[in-house]
């Protein structure tokens, strides 16, 4: 695609104003801070602007847009890494390395490496956005019923390959997110499927809540139990919260941040792939980047408090960021909610969103570029002029800060669509997550599995429908047999590389 | 359970999962269901049948990874924090966001504050310290009440908010 000048140097001229680059960072502090509320999804603060797109201008409206949006995808890392409970669904993947460097009193490095994980990765993804938006765009819809099977038979068998370590464990964890993702109606017939009698699971068994529940209430319990059993552990009353935050902590290092490069790059990479195509999103990108990576790493910590792990699983969650305009600006597909808000702005602006975009509406794209470029150094800037506040926050007594986060985790998940059930689900989830911690059962392959079934089991049916129950359909285009072969040879690669790892060990 | 027994504790755990899940996936022979329908239930099932079976496996093939763990004791803070979040939910939609926020924080801060000063046998400070908390609660309040009613009634102005 040869560069339109008159169309670029309009879009510099509409980004380049004090009022556009204000938005940008308006956009950018909202979503950092609701991102790094629990229960608050970034997809709120940006259903809360969309009326602007009416009285704004088209570059004004998408910065504040873009701006809340990569803010909000960074934003759910603070929480994960500072109280082990992810701000939004994309962050799961963070909290086990993250919060493990907080407990080990790294929780700045943790947040610093989340920060420039995903700047590099929200770079990353905006350039291929740029570069290969047509390419991509039109290898995505390509992607048929039976490409997609071989592309999520992939992602589970990642699943296996991620609990190598302790596979009786990995499989059974993988085993109830799978059992987990099949509740409520099936999805082609509709039949009832194990809710027990209970009107409200016909709809499943929600993701939001399950992962806040899972993840923040066994943190909750270990955090008052503690109390309890040793108040002297935890800082008095209104007296040391101050002393406490004053104590500086060491910050992270360049090396530390080249010796994870590895990790990001990885993550980056995942991320725009995922990202471009519909359905997978960011939670799933940043599962499958943590566990690819979990099988190179060579980190004793991976797992349990690794800044390759917050970079792996962050690189990825905000490289979708770019990556979710590809489907969209080119053949009008949203990727997620979020590309769905996206479209419904720019329609409401006037730019009719779909295969013909890019050349009827060069200059709407060429603004859309500029402001995923500039938003990226924005939110390093805020970032990291936020984290300090976030770290003092993390040194807050424990009496006084787990009740308020379970009070937050209440509420987020009522208010996740004003249904009391939520609130049981993300209770039940909670005990879920309980016993996985006194089990020791890994979470990885629960979420991934929950994530991946409903879009699996869906493009499998499908497959085989068309197919009228012939399975070789599966192996019947080369898109299907390159992933297949991928699928065996990284299952064998993976295990190979443990098995050195091990050995290496010994 | 001691590492003396047969089994561990970790074993044991695993086989009762294996044993549930199989009972689970016998009983889809009993569902009215399609097969089609059950196809990816009977894997999660048969899943978990493996992986709970490959737990004492492991442990015998290799005695080394053998894991020792016993009961923490945390259950029961884990069942009190459940009932204290359902119990607050109930609150929260039958007296009020602020009400019961403001209740359910200070009635522990107050515990608390009052705990600690009897451990320490220390009220020369208790005053002040209830004071504070009880304005970190309303405040606390306050900006939940900002965040989930003000801006979710904007956002969802037919939704009927607590």
């Amino acid at each position: 695609m040869a560069i339109d000048t008159v169309a670029l140097s309009g879009a510099v001229a509409d980004v380049f104003t004090i009022q556009t680059i204000l938005f940008i960072m308006m956009g950018i502090v909202v979503g950092i801070s609701v991102g790094a509320i629990p229960g608050l999804a970034h997809s709120l603060p940006i259903a809360l602007v969309l009326p602007f797109s009416f009285i704004l201008p088209l570059a004004q409206t998408m910065g504040l847009l873009i701006g809340t949006y990569v803010g909000g995808t960074y934003g759910g890392s603070i929480t994960a890494i500072a109280f082990g409970t992810p701000g939004t669904s994309g962050a799961a993947a963070t909290v086990a390395d993250g919060y493990g460097l907080t407990q080990m009193g790294k929780g700045k490095k943790a947040l610093q490496m989340g920060l420039y994980a995903s700047v590099l990765g929200g770079f990353f993804g905006s350039f291929v956005l740029i570069f290969l938006v047509v390419p991509i765009g039109r290898m995505a819809p390509s992607f048929g019923p039976g490409e997609l099977t071989a592309l999520y038979m992939l992602a589970l068998s990642l699943v296996v390959v991620f609990s190598a370590e302790n596979p009786g464990k990995g499989i059974m964890s993988a085993g109830i997110g799978f059992f987990l993702a099949i509740i409520g109606r099936d999805i082609i017939t509709g039949g009832l499927r194990f809710t027990f009698g209970i009107r409200q699971m016909q709809s499943g068994f929600p993701l939001v809540p399950l992962l806040m529940g899972f993840f923040a209430l066994p943190v909750i319990v270990k955090e008052i139990h503690e109390f309890i059993k040793d108040p002297d552990k935890s800082g008095d009353l209104g007296e040391s919260i101050l002393d406490e935050a004053k104590k500086k902590e060491p910050g992270l290092t360049i090396k530390e941040l080249f010796k994870s490069g590895k990790a990001i790059g990885i993550g980056s990479v995942l991320g725009t792939f995922l990202g471009a195509l519909p359905g997978p999103g960011a939670t799933l990108a940043s599962y499958t980047s943590y566990s690819v990576y979990s099988q190179i790493s060579r980190d004793k910590n991976y797992g349990k408090g690794s800044l390759d792990g917050v970079a792996a699983a962050e690189a990825a969650n905000n490289a979708t960021c770019g990556a979710t305009f590809i489907p969209m600006l080119t053949f009008g597909i949203p990727g997620s909610s979020i590309a769905a808000l996206m479209m419904a702005a720019l329609v409401m602006e006037g730019v009719p969103v779909g295969p013909r975009v890019v050349v009827d509406h060069t200059q709407v794209v060429y603004t859309l570029f500029i402001l995923m470029l500039m938003t990226n150094p924005l939110n390093l800037v805020f970032g990291w002029l936020l984290i300090p506040v976030f770290t003092k926050l993390s040194k807050i007594p424990a009496q006084v800060l787990w009740p308020i986060i379970a009070i937050f985790l209440v509420i987020g998940t009522y208010a996740y669509s004003n249904m009391p059930y939520h609130t049981i689900i993300a209770i039940v989830s909670g005990f879920i997550g309980y016993f996985y911690k006194w089990y020791k059962l890994p979470d990885g392959p629960l979420i991934l599995a929950f994530l991946v079934t409903p879009l699996f089991e869906a493009s499998f049916r499908q497959a085989l429908t068309i197919a009228r129950g012939n399975y070789l359909y599966f192996v019947s285009s080369p898109i299907s047999i390159g992933l297949w072969t991928v699928t065996i040879l990284s299952i064998f690669f993976f295990l190979r590389r443990k098995k050195e790892i091990i050995e290496d060990e010994e | 359970m001691s590492s003396k027994g047969l089994l561990s504790l970790n074993s044991k755990v695993g086989l009762v999962v294996a044993a549930l899940s199989l009972g689970g996936y016998a009983w889809t022979f009993t569902s009215s269901l399609r097969t089609m329908e059950l196809f990816v239930p009977r894997i999660s099932l048969l899943l978990m049948v493996l992986g709970g079976i490959l737990v004492p496996v492991r442990e015998i093939m290799k005695p080394e990874t053998k894991v020792e763990f016993k009961l923490t004791g945390k259950l029961p803070y884990a069942i009190a924090i459940a009932i204290f979040m359902w119990a607050y939910s109930w609150s929260f939609r039958n007296i009020g966001l602020v009400t019961s926020t403001f209740a359910f924080l200070f009635v522990w801060w107050l515990w608390t504050v009052y705990r600690d000063a009897r451990r320490k046998n220390d009220f020369s400070k208790f005053g002040k310290t209830v004071v504070k908390m009880a304005a970190l609660a309303v405040t606390v309040s306050i900006v939940i009440h900002v965040l989930f009613i003000e801006l979710l009634s904007m956002y969802m102005p037919r939704t009927p908010l607590p």
